[in-house]
């Protein structure tokens, strides 16, 4: 009911002059301007399906509104009622609808985000009139600060008091640093003992050390290693910050190309990397347990599904690991690993698994506690092939919903790891996307100050 | 009905070298091309395909990015040029097996680049070794060529050329072990399993020494626009390089150049008028847009745009030359390429416009070279599969239109520049003199397209514009289908 | 004219009105057969027409269908979303499918500049400017109109004839035109031939585009297509002149036959008429000529046998009469001639009597001029018995006058050969001659000539004071000729003209009276006469004719 009077309070509102200043409207004005790019309006028809799984009624009201815009345009605009986006393309395929509009309506960072796609649902001629898209999608991202409507329809329905977990803590996604390799792992550490840690990134012929700022502190060339007869195909490797090597009080950098026969460990001498042994093992992080090591696979990007920690205790993985997250601080879980797949597996500290249900994530993987409330959070990237975005992803099981999504990002995110950059005593999340010309963007997620 | 709209939805790869997800091992790609690789002998490449397929079965020495960055591959470093530019040692990785399981040894190198110079196998690459020293034009040995040990090539040139390293990066200068035996035992990441006349099977091979593709194996079917579009739509097939009608796709470089050969033997004292009225007939940019499929770019000049970017600027056209009146002339075209029979009946069209009859002969591949090299023919369409190195790209033509001692001189005059630029500058220089006296009229250089389904991910391009299908990989999970469900 | 020739002829002629009549009905079927070709050609050409209507209509519908067509409406849209390469649209088939989707013969699709993106009949033309179609799709949108255009054929292309039509569609602001058509070729002749059964042709000018199959002697209909060119029906005269040389020459067989059956007839006809009419006039001929009691043995039936019988009966009838008839004549004759005879004889023998009387007195007497009465008695006796063995010779000439012998006789060569003897006639005797040329008998020579003289001496003997004899050799027309002899003596008188050819009868002194009975009987004999004509102008004198029959 309250949500009949929120609607009809939207539509008496719902002009020109009141679109600027109300959220909603301003949303879909943003989304009908790009909907122009669909096609000629007089001749184009739409179907729109929006939801918005935490704040249904904000979902309904967005899509109302949105429909009501977009059919002072369009020749045909249809709202589509469904419950999940995805069936939405097959009930626009329904309808003489040549493209669908398949929207998410949430509250994150503070603002009302709209977002989502159109896909085409046209029938062409040229791809035998089967059941094919036509073309491309279109992105549609629109946003605007939320504002007191959209907090009252966010709140309809909901116990009184209750706010979107969103809403409650902002997260910041800098860039840091850009590599003109790729770079297919990271690791952060005290390196120096200076009580900053540092960022170690491998490339195919370098590792990179960063400082918490993104200044290049050292690199040493790998390339002149032994090549590895099995090389793997894909560009894939790792690097560990911790106390490899005999001196187990010493922190390291310890990586694997592996597409080399063996890798190395690193010693910072003078502000030069230097190679002081070689190393068979993949370095795959190292935590309150120690080092992490595992088995590269040849001729394999992913490792054999077994891990070692330092004190030579060894753990079978339900899976082939082709990123493995390793928690700097203790708690659980203390490593999390993914496979090619997306499929994830979490370890307790007693390197035990744990029973996480989570969404297939991507390789760009960073465990710690990045809101600084002494529970450990996952930053994952997500299993897509384009429009990557990071999230922070809560692992206690409470709710589904990420902490932080970023925007989509110009690139895919490969590479990841997290640590205390700054010494807030939070942790900060570094992570490392490919970009389209082969370089990398690093970023730093972290907190607002 | 909803699971079928998602599953057909075609996204057009892109942007999918750019996984935010690890290569998944595993499944298989089904490609439909086409036209199925006919000679499946890097010497003897002629089409996109060829080259497709050469790039699964065999390895160079080093690959070249569309950058024009070598890597090295089966040798263990690109070599430095040595004594001026006229040294190279090329040295080979440790360990390595042809598919067969024979070690790559220096001898394999060496007889691998002698093949180009055997006049047997008449390959159109033979450009690339002429520089060596002591090249036989009889039995294709090649005398500058020697082993320094198991792993080492010493390779003598005649003359300065110090960008020989970048020409071996061409799929043409593919390491092969020929005992006689067919199909040829190579080191890339697919072995030849099946080369029937519908479908070429091929498995990947464990131990390549550019690593085991991410496919389990490769398949490589006949198709025509419509059945890959619907067979990708459908994901009947993962990739194909059929030309659809919708734009998207990766592309890569446009090298496949087409020209109009004249053959002043038969054509005589009217050779010249008639190029004239080709020339004046033809607009190369319309002619590209509107007659040829998929990626291709006009070519005014003789060497494709992608190795010279002057070539692509429209050029004066003359004025209709005088032609004896019924004037009637045969242009010979290869039955299997459409676009050059779209291109002919274009011709045929314009040049009627001119008054002057064209008869149009369509010949099968191995007839229509045959007729080619034998010289049987008034004018006829071939294409070149362009070195992606402009100097060695000039001797081809050179050597196509005019023989291997000139296209040797060419190569001599171009290695004597200063460095890299002041020889590409040369060579391009020497193909715009050369452009009126070779005769050859250029039409267009076309690039090969790969459009993927979705999940399909990984696919890119090399410089001499094969897609590696090797790195390609899916991203979603072979589906397993239920029991009674229909494909 | 003989009769079998006159039977011929009527047969002849009878048929005559049959030949009249052929051109007549001939021309009469040629007008019907015409009329149908006629109205045949007309249904033609209306089939045509409705055909060309048809296919123009069906070019709008077609037209219109695919302006609305998903396809188009699809071509457009990437067109519009620049989701289509133009290379591909022109090469991907897609006009021709569209092409032969809408039963179009040529389809193109034109941007908005005019330029043709993809062309379904002759796809060689992509990229070229066809401002013709978007002029068409701006002045009369959908309206077919004739053009001439190109299609791909086997060898490159060929020319055709079609009627074109042109729409805009458009996409928000893209536009393309659609320019489609169908062509007047050979498949559109063959069905419309297969429904009107005529020969298809289609012209451009002279220039032949399409044509379903030769024809002879073509009648033609033109459907002109807009001024470009025409489309021809053509349905062959052949039948028609085939079914009139048929008609003609059945109808001249039948000519024939008729003619042939008229003529047998006409032969067995006059066989049957005038073998007995011959038989009769050869009969009549030999009944003339003397053959009396001659019998026609001919079989004959109706009238002509009565004929042949009546004829037969009269000969035979002739003959008993003329037997009899010359018996009594013989004997009248005879008695004539006898009765002459002895009057003749009768006439000398008294002054024989009268002189042997005298002298034998004279002897009892013996008177002395005894020798001197001897001797004009015996001379008297002498003169009397010469003048009795005169009477005798001629007698037994005129008993002993012998059949002519004929031969071909010239009669003016005749006539000069008598008058030679004449050359020095008696004084005071003129003869004087006119003698046609070339009139030429059968005669016998000896007897003519002997006629001659008998006639000239008669005619000179007539003049003792002299005179003027005329010889004249005349043509009496066609058949006969006839010499005349005329004299300028006292003439025949009344009462002596009946008895002029009998025999003894004479007017002279000391003639016999066998002269010109003699002659008569010569001229009898040549089937000719002999007849005191009388002098012309009724003078003094007498003039005879001797008519013969001309030699033939």
């Amino acid at each position: 009911m309250g949500a009949w009077l929120v609607l009809a309070a939207l539509a008496a509102v719902g002009t020109p002059a009141a679109a600027q200043g109300s959220s909603l409207e301003r949303t879909a004005v943003q989304i009908a301007e790009r909907a122009g790019e669909l096609g000629p309006p007089g001749q184009t028809s739409l179907a729109v399906a929006l939801v918005s799984p935490e704040t249904p009624d904000l979902g309904r009201a967005a899509q109302t509104l949105l429909v009501s815009r977009l059919a002072r345009i369009f020749r045909s605009v249809v709202p589509l009622r469904v419950n999940a986006l995805e069936s939405a393309e097959a009930e626009a395929r329904q309808l003489p609808a040549d493209w669908v509009l398949r929207l998410t309506a949430r509250i994150a960072g503070g603002e009302l985000v709209v977002a989502g796609d159109a896909v085409p649902t046209w029938t062409n001629f040229w791809l035998g009139n089967s059941l094919a898209r036509t073309a491309g999608g279109l992105a549609f991202a629109a946003r605007a600060p939320v504002d007191a409507e959209v907090l009252t329809l966010a709140r309809l329905g909901k116990v009184a008091g209750a706010i979107p977990g969103q809403l409650a803590r902002r997260f910041h996604l800098r860039p840091l640093a850009t590599v003109p390799e790729r770079v297919v792992a990271l690791a952060v550490g005290d390196l120096d003992a200076d009580g900053a840690a540092e960022i170690a990134a491998l490339t195919a012929t370098q590792v990179l050390l960063f400082k918490a700022d993104g200044q290049l502190l050292a690199r040493y060339d790998h390339a002149s290693l032994p090549m590895s007869p099995r090389p793997p195909r894909e560009a894939s490797g790792a690097i560990a910050i911790g106390p490899f090597g005999a001196e187990p009080n010493r922190v390291r950098i310890a990586f694997l190309w592996y597409g080399q026969a063996r890798g190395g460990v690193l010693e910072l001498d003078r502000g030069e990397l230097r190679l002081i042994q070689p190393l068979d093992a993949a370095p795959v992080g190292a935590g309150a347990q120690g080092v992490v090591v595992g088995a590269p696979q040849p001729g394999r990007s992913a490792l054999a599904p077994e891990i070692r920690v330092a004190s030579g205790k060894s753990t079978a993985l339900s899976l082939a690991p082709v990123a493995v997250a390793v928690n700097p601080r203790a708690g659980a879980p203390a490593l999390l690993a993914i496979s090619a797949e997306g499929s994830a597996v979490a370890l307790g500290e007693d390197f035990l698994p744990l029973d996480l249900a989570l969404p297939p994530l991507g390789a760009g993987l960073a465990l710690g506690d990045f809101d600084g409330d002494g529970v450990s959070e996952l930053a994952a990237s997500g299993l897509v092939l384009a429009d990557d975005r990071i999230r922070i992803l809560r692992l206690d099981g409470k709710s589904g919903a990420p902490l932080f999504e970023s925007e989509p990002l110009p690139g895919a995110v490969n590479a990841g790891a997290a640590g205390d950059l700054n010494g807030d005593g939070r942790d900060e999340a570094v992570l490392g996307a490919w970009l389209p010309d082969g370089s990398s963007q690093l970023y730093v997620l972290g907190g607002e100050p | 009905m909803k699971r079928l709209g998602l599953g057909l939805a075609i996204l057009l790869i892109g942007a999918s070298a750019l996984a935010g997800m690890r290569a998944r091992y595993g499944g298989e790609l089904r490609v439909v091309v086409p036209a199925l690789p006919q000679a499946q002998d890097p010497a003897q490449l002629t089409s996109s395909s060829d080259l497709l397929s050469a790039r699964l079965l065999f390895g160079t020495l080093w690959t070249q990015a569309p950058d024009g960055a070598l890597s090295p591959s089966l040798a263990a470093a690109v070599p430095e040029p040595e004594a001026s530019g006229r040294f190279f040692r090329i040295r080979l990785r440790p360990g390595l097996r042809f598919q067969d399981g024979t070690p790559v040894t220096a001898r394999e190198v060496i007889s691998s680049l002698s093949r180009l110079a055997d006049p047997k196998l008449e390959s159109p690459y033979s450009a690339l070794v002429l520089p060596l020293v002591g090249v036989s034009s009889s039995t294709g040995k090649i005398g500058g060529l020697k082993a320094g040990g198991e792993l080492e090539v010493q390779a003598s040139l005649a003359f300065a050329y110090p960008d020989w390293p970048r020409a071996l990066a061409h799929p043409a200068a593919s390491i092969v072990l020929d005992k006689g035996q067919r199909p040829l035992r190579g080191t890339g990441p697919f072995v030849l399993r099946v080369d029937g006349p519908s479908t070429v099977r091929y498995e990947a091979f464990p131990d390549c020494p550019t690593g085991r593709p991410f496919a389990d194996s490769l398949s490589m079917t006949l198709g025509d626009s419509r059945s890959a579009g619907r067979q990708l739509a459908l994901s009947a097939a993962e990739l194909t390089t059929v030309s659809l009608a919708e734009k998207g796709g990766t592309e890569g470089p446009a090298l496949q150049a087409s020209y109009l050969a004249l053959n002043p033997a038969k054509l005589g004292a009217q050779a010249a008028p008639v190029r004239q009225a080709f020339e004046a007939a033809l607009e190369v940019g319309d002619l590209t847009r509107f007659f040829v499929r998929g990626p291709a770019s006009p070519m005014y000049g003789l060497l494709p745009p992608a190795l010279d970017p002057a070539s692509s600027a429209p050029r004066a056209r003359p004025a209709s030359p005088q032609l004896p009146a019924g004037m009637e002339l045969t242009l010979l075209v290869e039955s299997g390429d459409e676009n050059h029979r779209a291109v002919a009946e274009r011709m045929q069209v314009k040049l009627h416009d001119l008054g002057l009859a064209l008869k149009i002969s369509r010949l099968p591949r191995p007839a229509f070279r045959k007729a080619v090299a034998g010289g049987a023919y008034e004018l006829a369409l071939v294409s070149v599969m362009a070195i992606p190195e402009a100097g060695m790209a000039l001797a081809q033509l050179v050597s196509l239109a005019l023989g291997r001692e000139a296209a040797r001189e060419e190569l001599r005059t171009i290695g004597g520049g200063a460095d890299a630029a002041a020889r590409k500058a040369l060579a391009l220089a020497r193909a715009e003199q050369l452009l009126p006296r070779l005769p050859l009229l250029p039409l267009y250089a076309q690039a090969s397209r790969v459009l993927a389904r979705p999940g399909v991910a990984g696919i890119g391009f090399d410089a001499s514009g094969a897609p590696s299908l090797a790195d390609g990989w899916l991203s979603d999970p072979p589906r397993v289908r239920a029991a009674g469900e229909k494909p | 004219m003989r009769l079998r020739t006159k039977l011929v002829l009527v047969a002849l002629v009878s048929t005559l009105p049959f030949v009249v009549a052929l051109p007549w009905a001939l021309r009469a079927v040629q007008r019907a057969f015409d009329a149908e070709l006629n109205s045949r050609l007309a249904g033609a050409e209306r089939a045509a027409q409705a055909s060309a209507a048809d296919l123009s209509d069906k070019v709008g519908r077609a037209l219109s269908k695919l302006a609305v067509d998903p396809a188009v409406e699809d071509l457009v849209r990437s067109l519009h979303d620049a989701k289509l390469d133009r290379g591909e649209l022109a090469q991907s088939g897609t006009a021709a499918r569209l092409m032969a989707l809408m039963e179009l013969d040529a389809l193109e699709i034109l941007d908005d500049q005019g330029r043709i993106l993809a062309s379904g009949h002759l796809p060689g033309r992509a990229g070229d400017l066809d401002g013709d179609g978007v002029e068409l799709a701006s002045r009369q949108p959908g309206r077919p109109v004739p053009r001439r255009i190109d299609i791909a054929a086997a060898n490159g292309f060929a020319p055709a004839l079609a009627m074109l039509a042109a729409l805009p569609v458009d996409y928000g602001a893209t536009r393309i035109y659609l320019v489609g058509g169908r062509t007047f070729g050979q498949a559109w002749a063959e069905r419309l031939k297969e429904l009107t059964g005529a020969a298809i042709a289609v012209l451009d000018g002279e220039r032949e585009l399409a044509r379903t199959e030769a024809i002879e002697l073509p009648r033609q209909a033109k459907i002109p297509v807009g001024e470009l060119g025409s489309v021809v029906v053509e349905l062959s005269d052949q039948a028609v002149r085939r079914t009139k040389s048929q008609i003609a020459r059945v109808a001249l067989g039948l000519w024939l036959a008729a003619l042939g059956a008229a003529l047998a007839l006409a032969v067995i006809l006059a066989r049957r008429i005038s073998r007995p009419v011959d038989a009769l006039a050869q009969g009549a001929r030999a009944l003339a000529q003397g053959s009396l009691g001659h019998q026609v043995a001919v079989s004959s039936s109706g009238e002509i046998d009565e004929l042949v019988r009546a004829f037969n009966a009269m000969s035979s009838d002739l003959r008993s009469a003329t037997d009899r008839a010359v018996v009594a004549e013989r004997v009248a004759a005879w008695q004539g001639v006898a009765r002459r005879l002895a009057h003749e004889i009768k006439n000398p023998l008294t002054p024989i009597r009268m002189s042997v009387e005298t002298l034998v007195a004279a002897h009892r007497a013996g008177r002395s001029d005894f020798d001197e009465i001897f001797r004009e008695s015996a001379q008297a006796v002498l003169e009397e018995v010469e003048r009795l063995r005169r009477i005798v010779d001629e007698f037994s000439q005129f008993a002993r006058l012998p059949k002519p012998t004929l031969a071909p006789l010239e009669l003016a060569e005749l006539a000069g050969s008598v008058l030679a003897l004449y050359s020095s006639p008696p004084e005071g005797i003129r003869i004087d001659r006119e003698l046609g040329e070339g009139l030429q008998v059968e005669a016998d020579r000896d007897q003519l000539w002997q006629v001659l003289i008998n006639l000239l001496t008669n005619a000179i003997q007539a003049m003792p004071q002299g005179g003027r004899v005329l010889l004249r050799a005349v043509s009496l027309g066609e058949g006969s000729a006839a010499l005349e002899v005329a004299d300028q003596g006292p003439g025949i008188a009344a009462e002596n003209r009946a008895r002029l050819f009998e025999p003894y009868f004479t007017t002279k002194e000391g003639g016999t009276g066998l002269g010109l009975a003699i002659a008569l009987r010569i001229a009898q004999e040549h089937g000719g006469t002999l007849e005191e004509i009388g002098l012309e102008g009724g003078g003094r004198g007498a003039r005879f004719r001797l008519t013969l029959p001309r030699a033939r």
